[in-house]
């Protein structure tokens, strides 16, 4: 169900209106009317986009530097030292790109002068000055002529690679000139030299990574900052919402409230002395959607969320899906051990992490306890458990059991199609209601047509004894359907208009129920290729183990154990995907769900 | 006969080679997307493997497929008949098709999810709707296949 709204507007004098304004956030029940613009493009509220940026920015580098192996003490939160570290992890981080830079040069450097080796730089010059000069060659091994050792007193230093590293000592450059091969530079740091340089700057970035781990303990300081920023922005929002009236003097600010909650609002309103006013939504009000439903529908309306919100002065379908969906989940899944195995692994986690789980993460564990339950029975109309067949064991509570809800395969596709047909006709029920709600009664007359011809063919087509097909009742029903049906398809426009409309409808009509019944299948054959997915690594890990006894068990469990891994994952996603699909397009088409609303998200402090 | 046993054991080479290839193409393509997308939003690799998985339904089909007629309805024996045989070639061929192609096509509409979730649009729940799309008709062939089996078996 949605909750019923109501509209609030205030009127503020202008010296009034931040202090008003923080007074709402304080009550923090109101949803403001905010216009679309996520944020107004003044100044100030472009630095405050800024600065969130800014410390998302650091908070992602902090994360990555957190030592994840030991677990760091964190610091208490300080929202001041969390601005600061915007400037200190940014100081870090060019220091870091500087010592990089610098670390790659030393390494290219030291690169070059490794097949030297070792020596000191300063003997070149020497030799140079007493009238010597070495030069650095490198050429492609088959291209060095042993020739020049006589010719240019070339010495070689290093074969490698198939390069051929040698210095030729001359007197004069002319030589080297007839050699015909480019000289090769050679820094002027010896290596030894290097490799400390490269030390030391690794020696740095470590120091530097070990003080961003440091900081990173006070990444608690880094959210507040950054709830505190996401509120000033949404209080600038909430405030560039007000429209000025006489001459600037007023703002005028319009938000929506739960109607169970108006008489708080009001008290609290009043002791502020704000003026407001109360009234209904007007139907053009675009009122933000909150869902009041009870416990178990509750658990649906992440999964209704998924799709759309419903508009406000739609019928909320969650509560009509939900059980339909539990079910067909159940029939997807389709197993009793996998329904067992989501059920533990659930209710474990629900009991072993109570304290730190948020109560969306609850809600979602409860779901999935459900689910598993329902593939659990579902599982026991086919039998299958881990992919054995569980009726195949003369236990006599299975065979009794056996008697009583075993379906084979023909039995399980046509109760998919019959689920189908069922929640397409309650669909339509919903569809009548909601046009009756939304439009008047009028506008629910041809669906009730559709809805009486369908369920008269059903009727006679299995019961002919009661009614038999196209006999004088029956027609009698039809006739009477298609009147509605041809008639009062859209009503307002002439008798012609409706009678071509209706047809246009009738075409429709035929061909989607008939593509929505048959879409059902997907229940059928999930199940089923599942099942037979499970009982094939069954099979392989009884085939494909090694005929040894410490070994073969020790296979045969694996296999079994990342095969129904994969499997439950598979099948698992599939059973919570489809049974979707077929609510979202089969269930919420039928029922004429249109959807668009807003969600209900009050103005309020961020805790 | 043996020629009715070939022509079973091709439809049924064809089944899982074919949906098997579609599967691998379209997690593929769907994986390429989310390692573009993780370069952008890391956070979101739950999503990313969720959708990535999606395409790889079909290839188990096909080979649900065979174990359909292995198991179940027990035609592949060298006692095959004509029918039975061309049977188990046509479910084979319809199933190794629809799930070839099926899994390609699934594997873009994930594909195209990831990359809009990789640049912030939350969309998660709309593509997982829209890329079970196209895996309905890989159901309806392996429902088909399932009918086939139980007609001749």
């Amino acid at each position: 169900m949605v909750a019923k709204m109501k509209k609030f507007t205030f009127l503020v004098f202008y010296k009034d209106y931040e202090v008003f304004l923080s007074d709402l956030r304080d009550l923090g029940l109101i949803h403001v009317a905010t216009n679309d613009k996520v944020v107004s493009d003044d100044e100030a509220s472009l630095s405050l986009v800024a600065k969130l940026k800014q410390l998302q920015e650091t908070k992602k580098v902090l994360n990555k530097a957190r030592d994840k192996k030991n677990d760091q003490t964190l610091h208490p939160a300080d929202i001041e030292r969390g601005f600061q570290l915007i400037d200190e992890v940014d100081g870090i981080q060019q220091k870091k790109a500087l010592l990089q830079q610098q670390l790659q040069v030393a390494t290219k450097e030291r690169d070059a002068i490794a097949p030297w080796g070792d020596f000191d730089p300063q003997i070149l010059k020497k030799i140079s000055d007493s009238g010597y000069k070495i030069h650095f060659f490198v050429v492609p091994s088959s291209q060095y002529n042993p020739e020049w050792e006589s010719k240019f007193d070339a010495i070689v230093i290093k074969q490698e690679a198939s390069k051929t590293y040698f210095v030729a000592v001359t007197k004069s450059d002319t030589l080297i000139d007839e050699l015909g091969i480019e000289e090769v530079k050679i820094p002027e740091v010896s290596l030894s030299k290097l490799n400390g340089l490269t030390d030391s700057l690794k020696d740095e970035m470590r120091q530097l990574e070990l003080q961003m781990t440091q900081l990173s303990a006070d990444i608690p300081s880094l959210d507040v900052a950054i709830k505190q920023v996401e509120s000033e922005i949404t209080f600038a929002r909430v405030k560039s919402s007000g429209n000025k009236l006489a001459d600037d003097k007023l703002m005028l600010l319009q938000g929506w409230a739960p109607e169970d909650n108006m008489n708080e609002i009001s008290q609290y309103l009043e002791s502020k002395n704000a003026y407001f006013e109360i009234s209904d939504p007007a139907p053009e009000d675009d009122v933000p959607i909150k869902f009041k439903n009870n416990k178990f529908t509750k658990l649906f309306e992440p999964i209704a969320e998924m799709y759309m919100l419903p508009k406000y002065n739609e019928i909320d379908l969650t509560p009509y899906f939900a059980p339909f969906y539990m079910i067909f989940f159940g029939l997807s899944l389709g197993d009793v051990g996998y329904g067992l195995f989501l059920f533990l692994v659930s209710t474990v986690a629900a009991i072993f992490m109570r304290k730190t789980l948020s109560a969306n993460l609850r809600g979602m564990l409860t779901l999935v306890q459900i689910l598993g339950a329902s593939a659990f029975f579902c599982g026991l109309l086919t039998g299958g458990f881990f992919g054995f067949q569980i009726y195949d064991m003369q236990l006599p509570v299975f065979q009794k059991l056996k008697s009583i809800v075993f379906l084979d395969n023909n039995q399980m596709f046509i109760l998919s199609l019959v689920l189908g047909v069922v929640q397409i006709l309650f669909g339509m029920i919903l569809k009548v209601f909601n046009r009756i709600r939304q439009f008047g009664f009028v506008y629910g007359l041809s669906t009730i047509g559709w809805f009486v011809l369908l369920v008269s063919m059903i009727i006679s087509a299995l019961l002919p004894k009661i009614m038999p097909m196209f006999g004088t009742l029956h027609l009698t029903i039809i006739g009477i359907s298609a009147i509605f049906i041809l008639f009062f398809n859209s009503p307002g426009k002439n008798l012609f208009m409706n009678f071509g409309l209706a047809l246009w409808d009738t075409y429709n009509m035929v061909t989607g129920l008939l593509g929505d019944v048959l879409s059902y299948v997907r229940l059928f054959a999930l199940g089923l290729s599942g099942s037979i997915l499970a009982s094939v690594f069954n099979s392989l890990a009884a085939g494909m183990s090694p005929d040894n006894v410490i070994l073969g068990p020790i296979v045969a469990a694996l296999i079994f154990i990342v095969g129904h891994a994969i499997t439950i994952f598979m099948n698992t996603l599939g059973a919570f995907v489809h049974p979707m699909r077929l609510t979202f397009v089969e269930f919420y088409k039928n029922a004429e769900f249109s959807g668009g609303g807003k969600k209900y998200s009050p103005f309020r402090k961020l805790s | 006969m043996d020629t009715n046993l070939l022509l079973a054991y091709l439809g049924i080479g064809l089944m899982i080679a074919l949906s098997g290839i579609g599967s691998a193409y379209g997690v593929t393509i769907s994986g390429n997307a989310a390692i573009g997308a993780l370069k952008k939003n890391e956070s979101a690799f739950g999503n990313f493997l969720v959708l990535t998985a999606l395409p790889g339904t079909q290839g188990l089909y096909g080979f649900a497929g065979y174990f359909m007629f292995q198991n179940i309805f027990g035609v592949l024996t060298p006692q095959i008949t004509a029918i039975q045989a061309a049977a188990v070639f046509g479910g084979g061929l319809a199933m190794g098709l629809v799930g070839l192609l099926s899994a390609i096509r699934q594997g873009q509409v994930c594909a195209n999810g990831i990359a809009a979730i990789g640049q912030g649009h939350n969309v998660f729940g709309n593509t997982l709707i829209l890329a079970v799309f196209p895996e309905l008709y890989a159901i309806v062939a392996l429902a088909g296949v399932f009918l086939i089996g139980s007609a001749v078996a």
